[in-house]
């Protein structure tokens, strides 16, 4: 999908009326963002948005995420331990520490894997 | 009124001066090029003090005046008599710090399309390394050597062309990466100001509310005295009416050009508003 987010009042507006005109295409919006549909038309309304607004219109493409294929299930299986922590104020680090769980400047420094 | 607060009109062969000046039944031009012949310092039809902002609002009554902004007006007419919003200096602050504002470019364009081309690029050498490929071998498998030869020339030609295309891809795509790092300071940047716009609209909507509080009692008072309706709030009044409240309620030294007919003459209308008019 494409991501299209405002930077500007005169953006912003121009985006509502481009939401309100295209439900088909505009998936879903958040203020001064909306998720368009990843087909030409959504490109058509980004590409003129952004050519009215120039740099106070940001489009980025995005797809979704599969949390067991975009990622190892180290990363899950820590995700899920450390919500089921007993201690509520433990920080992530500490928790991390002396197990299997990777600690979070590995899970900063590794990126997702390209696959679906 | 400054005695300076007086019309005059040249149109045609004919002159009119005064604070009523009665157009009607004269080959005048029409109510909303009056009003912008108010309007223009330069348009020698019309000569008169220069409009202030409330006469954007009250201008021009019936004809094409087009929407009334209720709220924006009442504001206009209370800062015509003089009121100013309690959060008067507030709005000049944070407008002043907007206008100072000037957050960095965030352009990437040229670096996506640099990507794009670059891509393309390899892409193509890509499929020409591979058909001359196909073709050297299949001119070994025919025997023919002196021709596999030449196309083997060929063939490196193309593949130093394609690590070439490869370099610049590479190229491209390290300097979009920082462009997109550049981009998000100055979109932090952007962020900033677009709060700081969101900030300065509040306070001017408050301000407007307040300005509009002010003198909301005497512009419904006006409603009920206008000639010709039954409205009793400026809310419920119809343009014609409204426009009317409101100008009588402000401070107008420029002619309102009178395009309904609510008074017998120019002159009545003048005593009522206590403003200069231009009866179209």
């Amino acid at each position: 999908m494409l991501l299209v987010v405002t930077y500007s009042r005169a953006a912003r507006r121009d985006l509502r009326n481009v939401c309100r005109g295209h439900e088909r295409t505009v998936v879903r919006r958040f203020g001064r963002a909306a998720l368009f549909e990843a087909t030409a038309h959504g490109a058509f309304l980004s590409c003129r948005l952004r050519e009215r607004h120039s740099d106070d219109v940001q489009v980025e493409r995005t797809r979704p995420f599969n949390e067991f294929a975009d990622i190892d299930a180290t990363v899950r299986e820590a995700a899920a331990a450390y919500e089921a922590r007993e201690e509520p104020s433990t920080p992530y680090r500490r928790f991390a520490a002396g197990t299997d769980h990777p600690d979070p400047e590995a899970l900063k420094t590794r990126d997702l894997s390209e696959g679906r | 009124m400054s005695p300076a607060a007086t019309v005059r009109v040249r149109l045609g062969g004919g002159g009119h001066d005064g604070r009523a000046v009665d157009l009607a039944g004269t080959e005048a031009p029409p109510p909303d090029e009056l009003v912008a012949a108010v309007r223009d310092e330069d348009d020698g039809r019309v000569r008169c003090p220069t409009p202030g902002p409330v006469h954007e609002h009250v201008g021009l009554v019936g004809g094409r005046a087009g929407a009334l902004a209720r709220r924006h007006a009442m504001a206009a007419v209370a800062r015509s008599r003089g009121h100013r919003a309690p959060n008067r200096e507030q709005v000049e602050t944070l407008a002043d710090r907007l206008g100072a504002l000037d957050p960095p470019a965030a352009t990437l364009t040229a670096a996506r399309e640099r990507v794009a081309e670059a891509g393309a690029d390899v892409t193509e050498r890509r499929e020409h390394v591979a058909s001359l490929r196909g073709r050297v071998r299949a001119l070994r498998e025919a025997g023919e050597e002196a021709a596999a030869t030449a196309a083997g020339a060929d063939l490196a030609d193309a593949a130093a062309a394609l690590s070439e295309a490869e370099t610049e891809r590479a190229a491209a795509e390290q300097a979009l990466e920082r462009a997109r790092r550049r981009a998000r300071g100055a979109r932090d940047a952007r962020e900033r100001r677009l709060e700081l716009e969101d900030r300065v609209a509040n306070e001017r909507r408050e301000s407007r509310a307040a300005l509009a509080d002010a003198v909301r009692e005497r512009v419904d008072a006006a409603v009920v005295a206008v000639p010709g309706t039954s409205a009793t709030r400026l809310a419920d009044a119809d343009p014609v009416t409204a426009r009317l409240a409101l100008a009588r309620v402000a401070r107008l030294d420029a002619p309102v050009v009178l395009a309904a007919r609510r008074f017998p003459d120019a002159a009545a209308a003048v005593g009522w508003l206590d403003a200069p008019v231009l009866r179209a």
